[in-house]
Order: structure tokens, then sequence, then C-alpha cells
């Protein structure tokens, strides 16, 4: 029984057991049941909780970045995205009066090169000096740089487009490989369409665009451009479309308008070349101008350089070079005689064989024996101690007076950079033999623009008007600001320059001055040979001895004498061949400077020449001189 | 066995638990007790939920199309970008041609320029001196503010009328004259620059079918034009040479 009872506990037992097993497995069941969402929610619960504290912290972080780091970061936001591009600001031409284009600027490329990039510099070399215009072998080297880390090297400063297009296309073509480390970048460059023509007076501007001399460097601030930018925002794949742009637009600079003629400045050039290559001169100047405006129609220079050939230098001759002008004052003192004695062509001067003035003694060449002559043949003739002789009748004073009167000693006016004002020296400073020399040109010094502004005063009967060069300067929206010269000032009364012009005329109808006549027109002028200083072997500064001298050889005169139009001023420096006078050298130019413009100012001519040779009634026609590319040519 | 204890224990545990659906919802399993797990659809809420998922399905496909239409007008922005970008190269690239053109024509017309072509492939010669001559029919020529007073007029028209001044006061000149078997040498404002072979002082156009037609008679008018010859232009005039 026992046995039994043991077993029926043991199996009441195990039962119970199971059943609480079971139990819990179906209370288990019961609550995993899909339905039921505590679970779940107790998870979104948690994870809300997470999310809201995440979110928490970031609104805290977000106010923090916003109150304090706001606008750190809102700068490096725009850096990042923001990109500029610099818009360039042209800078202004420069035109002669009729709109030719003297300087202009133009957008070409520079072409740079990364060495350590180019993997093989000869090759390259190869490819690309035909277009850059260089020697492989420079170029070569300039490709491997100066040492292993030189990253730069400028290969053009300026590259045409058609020469952009050439490199394009070799990228096109698969070499790019070659090309690799080559760059290309749009500058602007300065371009001067007719080359070397009145370099002198246009100027030239330096790599950054800026006028070193000349108009480009005087009127710099009004020429140069002011850049403008661009901004966008870009992603590296280049600009967002929606985005904003922000112009800042450049500002271009002011046009320059000067009164030059090219095609007279070109005649000009020509002209002093041709002449300074004949005579074997030093250089030569010449300033033609507008007598009736005081407009400078052409300022001309040329030089012999290094290499012995007569060139247009940089250096405005007209107007940074002082000079004795020598007997081309004499005009000047005899005009103070005529204005203030009220002497004419006809009034007779008694001429010594020499006179003698504080230390030196003054002679005429050819000599002559003390006789009366017309004032009109004083200054024919250039005789020296006839002007001393005048000079000394109107005294010392009226003559320093004069000179400054005509505008020697003083500023043009022109404001160019490195004008020379020349020397007249105050009337308490003269001494020795000053009353003499001055008189005569000698011990006081001017520039050729300086004198082309004083014989204007004679041509136009009587008034003094400040020379200028530029006419007016545009602003890009096309206003036009005209430069004021101011009003002239009277110099002269009508008769007086009348009778000058008569005395001037007959200069060159019978004196010194005949080979600067132009054939059809009457030509007034007068010669001017000037013994130049210079410095000896002993380091001294004089005029040296006979035999042994130098000389400057000027010729100033207008055309046609009745009403001016022209007026020019010719100087040759140390002219060697030949004859070194002015007769020979310096009035053959002014003859054919004038002879074209007039011409080219539509100036009738007053006189038919060579009609006598033609009874036939049919006008004569100079025969043209034959080139061999002409007889080519058939 | 297991299963047999699961049945039995079933309905204490269902009893102990809550129901899920109120009694009143339950179906009716039978005349006097309702089955727990059964309930009776709610048709009217059916719909609702119909209604709603299309309503949701609707705006699903409204922002979808929405997100496409974002998409297409971006893409748009981005081709009208990209042709204006395009544009604008063009631009440039048509400005620089421009550019250059235009310094070509500058540096073409500078006078070094003329008169090296002038000499080396024109064959054209400075002249020696210049022969002022008159032309016909000049009193009908007008030279405002240029022509002196003292200016003589011209007498009698010359006999030939093949030179014609047509134009006046003009300061360049365009001077064309045919010259003997050269077939004629064409001189615009070149001529007026160089001052090679044919020059003219204020007249404006003169033509002439030959050398002989240009010189002229009436050498006691002037009318300030002038003309420098070619040799054969000399010789079929009768000149010096």
């Amino acid at each position: 029984m026992s046995g039994g009872s043991s077993r029926r506990r043991v199996a009441a037992t195990g039962g119970r057991e199971a059943r609480k097993r079971a139990t819990r497995r179906l209370r288990f069941r019961q609550t995993s049941k899909p339905n039921d969402p505590r679970p779940r929610l107790l998870v979104v619960l948690v994870l809300f909780l997470v999310v809201g504290a995440g979110f928490v912290a970031l609104l805290v972080d977000l106010q923090a970045t916003q109150s304090e780091r706001s606008e750190d970061l809102r700068l490096r936001g725009e850096a990042q995205r923001t990109k500029t591009r610099e818009l360039a600001g042209s800078r202004g031409d420069v035109f002669d009066r009729d709109g030719f284009v003297l300087a202009t600027s133009t957008t070409t490329h520079q072409v740079l090169a990364d060495p350590t990039m180019v993997e093989d510099p000869e090759a390259t070399a190869r490819l690309l000096a035909p277009i850059l215009n260089v020697d492989v072998g420079e170029l070569a080297t300039t490709l491997r740089g100066e040492s292993e880390t030189d990253r730069w090297a400028l290969l053009t400063r300026s590259l045409s487009a058609s020469g952009v297009d050439r490199i394009n296309s070799l990228r096109q073509e698969g070499h790019d490989d070659l090309l690799t480390g080559i760059f290309l970048e749009a500058t602007e460059s300065r371009v001067y369409p007719a080359e070397a023509l009145a370099t002198p007076v246009v100027g030239r501007v330096d790599p950054d665009d800026q006028g070193i001399f000349g108009i480009e460097a005087q009127y710099n601030e009004a020429m140069s451009g002011v850049p403008g930018q661009m901004e966008f925002e870009a992603s590296r794949f280049g600009s967002i479309s929606v985005a904003d742009w922000k112009i800042d637009p450049a500002v271009e600079g002011f046009d320059v308008r000067l009164t030059l003629n090219h095609r007279l400045q070109f005649v000009a050039e020509e002209a002093l070349k041709a002449q300074c290559e004949s005579t074997g001169a030093a250089g030569a100047t010449a300033v033609a101008s507008d007598p009736r405006t005081g407009e400078i129609l052409a300022m001309a220079g040329v030089a012999r350089n290094d290499e012995g050939i007569c060139v247009v230098p940089r250096h405005n001759a007209a107007l940074v070079w002082a000079f004795e002008p020598g007997s081309v004052i004499k005009t000047i003192t005899l005009a103070a005689a005529v204005e203030e004695l009220g002497w004419s062509a006809e009034t007779m001067v008694d001429v010594p064989p020499r006179v003698v003035v504080g230390d030196k003694a003054f002679v005429d060449h050819p000599p002559h024996p003390t006789a009366p002559y017309p004032l009109g043949q004083v200054l024919a003739n250039s005789m020296n101690v006839g002007t001393i002789e005048v000079a000394k009748a109107v005294g010392p004073a009226q003559v320093h007076t004069y000179l400054e009167r005509f505008g020697l000693g003083g500023p043009t006016g022109i404001g160019f950079k490195g004008e020379t004002s020349g020397s007249v020296r105050p009337l308490d400073d003269w001494w020795g033999s000053d009353a003499g020399s001055i008189p005569i040109g000698q011990g006081i010094t001017v520039n050729a623009t300086q004198l082309a502004a004083a014989y204007n005063v004679i041509a136009s009967g009587g008034f003094y008007r400040s020379p200028y060069l530029v006419q007016s300067l545009e602003a890009p929206d096309g206003t036009v600001h005209a430069v004021d010269t101011g009003p002239g000032r009277p110099v002269l009364s009508r008769r007086a320059a009348d009778e000058l012009t008569d005395m001037l005329t007959q200069v060159v109808d019978y004196g010194t001055g005949r080979p600067a006549a132009i054939d059809g027109y009457k030509v007034a002028g007068k010669t001017g040979t000037a013994w130049k200083v210079f410095e000896d072997e002993d380091g001294g500064f004089n005029y040296g001895s006979n035999g042994d001298r130098r000389y400057v050889s000027t010729f100033a005169g207008f055309a046609p004498a009745d009403d001016p139009r022209i007026s020019i001023v010719v100087v040759i420096d140390e002219p060697t061949l030949g004859s070194t006078t002015a007769s020979a050298v310096a009035a053959p130019v002014f003859s054919e400077i004038g002879e074209y413009a007039l011409r080219s100012l539509g100036v009738n001519p007053a006189t038919v020449v060579g009609l006598d040779q033609h009874p036939d009634g049919l006008v004569r026609a100079e025969p043209a001189r034959v080139s061999e590319a002409e007889t080519a040519l058939g | 066995m297991t299963a047999a204890l699961l049945d039995r224990a079933e309905p204490a545990i269902n009893r102990s638990a809550t129901p899920a659906i109120a009694p009143s919802n339950r179906p009716s399993a039978g005349p006097g007790r309702q089955p727990s797990h059964l309930r009776v659809l709610d048709q009217s809420a059916a719909r609702r939920r119909a209604r709603l998922r299309a309503a949701l399905g609707f705006l699903f496909f409204a922002v979808l199309a929405g997100f496409f239409g974002v998409a297409f007008v971006h893409a748009q922005l981005v081709a009208g970008q990209q042709h204006l970008d395009d544009v604008r190269t063009q631009i440039r690239d048509l400005e620089a041609d421009r550019a250059e053109l235009i310094q070509s024509v500058e540096q073409a017309s500078a006078p070094h320029v003329i008169v090296n072509r002038a000499k080396t492939e024109l064959g054209m010669v400075s002249p020696e001196t210049p022969v002022y001559l008159a032309a016909v029919d000049a009193p009908e020529v007008v030279f405002p503010n240029v022509v002196s007073d003292e200016l003589p007029l011209v007498d009698e028209p010359a006999p030939n009328p093949s030179v014609n001044v047509v134009a006046s006061a003009e300061e360049l000149v365009n001077v064309q004259v045919s010259l003997g078997q050269r077939g004629g040498i064409s001189g615009r404002a070149e001529s007026d620059i160089t001052g090679l072979q044919v020059a003219a002082g204020q007249a404006s156009e003169v033509s002439a079918n030959s050398a002989s037609d240009t010189l002229l008679p009436s050498i006691s008018s002037l009318a300030g034009l002038q003309v420098d010859a070619a040799p054969e232009q000399v010789s079929a005039a009768g000149g010096q040479g």
C-alpha cells in the first residue's frame, strides 16, 4: 500500500510541476501575442526617448551654434560654395585726332607651366615652340624649371587667339600627355597697332598695365579701369543654376584722344629717320602744330641707337630735351624791336664787321664792312652782329621780356612727364657776353615744343596759345571732356606779327632758309645753327674749338605765310656728315613735312610751278623714280 | 498528453485574461454564448479604411509626381543653364574674334604697313616733285573754308571733259587714275597718306580714262589738284622726263 501511495504522491507532485511549467509557457505565449501592443510601445517609447534626447541635444547644439558660431560658420559655408571671378576693367584707348587707334587693350592669354608636371620637357618644347614663337632649347630649359620644386614658369605673356586655338587643337589631337602642366590664363594686354609710331608721345605700360612714360603715364589714373568682380555659387561640378549671382561691374578707363594726326606723325618720323641717317646725326626731333589753335599735329623724334641706326626712341625729345636754339631766337629779338621801337623790315641797321660784348667778339659769316642793312636782310642772312646791334637798341631787359612772352623758359602747359622748361636766366643773372649771345640764341635752352609755340605767336597774328597734345578725355559712357587750354594771350600787335612774317618769308625766299621752300606755297621760317656744349676729354663742358665743334641745327617756320595752317620746328642733333648748317640739314626736312602737311590739310597752293616750261599748254608732270619693284611689275 | 492538459487549462486562462473585444461586439457562437475570438465586421469602418487607403495612395502618387515635377524643372533649369553657359562662351569667343579682327584692321591701317605694301606689292614710288593740275569745270568745284581768294579761277574750260570733279571738301581723297599699260593705279586714303604716285589737294574724286585725259591744258587755273604721274603718264602727256 505504502508503495502505491508513494507512487501516487510522486505522480501527483510531478503533475503539479508540469502544470506550473505549462501555465508559465501559456502566460508567455499570451503576453507575446501580436495583438498585444505593449512591447512594441515600450520599444517605440525607448526609441522615441533616445531620438528625442538626440533631438534635444541637437537643438541645444544648434542653439549654441547659432548663437555663438553662426557668423563663423556662415562665412565658412559661403567660402566653400562661393566662387569669384574678376571682371577686367579695360584700360582706355589712345586715339589720334581722326580716331586711329594708337594704343588699345585686348584679351590675350598667358601661357604658364608647372615644370613638375611636365614629363618630357624636350618633346613639349618641340610641340609648343612654333606656336609660342620661341627657341626650342630655351623653352625646354624653361620647362625643366629652375629647381625640382619650381612649380611656375611663364612661357609667354601674350598669346594670340589663333595660338590658343592651336594649343587647344593639339589637346584634341591626342597630345594631352605632352601638354600636361601647360596652362592658359586669359589676361588683358596692351596693344599698339601702329607699333613704334609716336611711341615717345603715346608711351608704354609695364606688365601690370601701369603707364611708365608718355601719355600712358601722364593719364594713367584716368585711363586705368577699375576691375569688377562676379560672385556665384558653385559646386565641384560647376555653377549652381538656381543660386544667386552677384556682379560688381568693372569700370572702364577713359579714352584719350590726342591732337596728333597719325599720318603726319608717320611722315615726320620717316623724314627724320632719313635725315638722321644721311647726316650722321645723333638724333632729331620735329614738332608740327596748328598755329591757330596750338594743337600739336605731329611730335616726332628719332635717336641713333647702340647699333648706329636711327630709330624712334622712347624719350620724347620734343619735350624732354633742352638745347641751345641758336639763330632761330633772332626772330624774337627782332620782334622786340618791331613791337617796341616800331621798326619794320625796311628799317636800316648799321652793322659793323664785329661787335664785342663782355669778353667775346661776335662776327658774321661771310665777313663784311660796316654798312647799313635792312632789318629784313639782317634776319634773312642771319647776321649775328646785326642782331646784337638790334638787341642793343631795344636793351637786354626787353630781349629777356620777349623771350619770356614767347613762352621760353617756362612750362608749355602740356604737363608731359619729364618735360623740361629749358632755361632763360633772369636778367639779373646775365653776365659777361650774355647780352650778345642770348639775343642770337646761345646761352639759353629751349625744347622744340616751346620753339614751335613761340613761332606760333607770329603765325597766329601775335597771340600765344599754349600747345597741347590731348584733345579730350572720353568717358566709357561717351561723355567727352574736352581739354581746356585757356585763352591765348597777346604778345605782339598784328602789325608786328605781319612785319615779322614778311621778314621770315624773305629768309626762305632768298636767305638762309631757301631749302625750306615748298613748291606752290609761301613759307616763312628761320634757320638756326647753334654750337652745342659737350663734355671734352678732360671732363669739362664747352663748345669745343673750330674744327671740333658740335652743332644743333634747327629750322622753325610756318606755311602758308599769308594764312598759316601749319607750323613746324625741325631740330637735328649733332649732324656730322657733309654740311652741318640748319639750311642744309633741317630746312629740307621742314619742306618735306610741310609739303605733306599742307596737302593732307587740304590747303591749296598759291602758285603753280614750272608753267614756263610748257608753252604747249600742258602742265608738266614730274616723272616718278621707277623702282625695281615697279619695273618688275611692268 | 500535454495537448490534453492545455485544452483543459485554456478555459481557466481565458477567464483570467482581459477580453480583447467588448462582449457586445462579439458574434454569437450559439444561442447562449458568443465565441471570444470572433467579431462582426463594421462595413462603414471598412469603407472608411478604403477611402483612407485611396487618399493615401493618391497622396503618395501626388508626392511622387511632385518629385518628378521638381526633378523635371530642375533638369530644365540645368539644361537652360548649360545653354546659357554655351551662349556665354560663344559670345566670349565671338568677342575675342571681333577684337582680333579689329586689331588686324588697325594694324593693317598703320601707315608703315600701307607704305610698305604700296612699295613692295604695288610698286608705288614717291614723287620727286608734285605738279599742280587744274581740273576741268573747276569753277563748279566748291572748296569751303579752304580756297584762298587769291586763287585764280579757270578762265576757260579745258577741252577734254573726261575729268570729272564730282565731290569736294573731303580731307581724304579718292583718286583713281587709269594709266596706260599699267591698267591703272588706284589710291584712296593710302595715296594721301604716303604721297605716292597719286595725290590730290582738295578735290575728292577724280577719274580719268587715260594719262592725257588727266593732264589738262588749262594752266592758268588752279583747283588744287595735283597728280604725280608714272613714267607712262609722262610720255603720254609729252612732259619732260
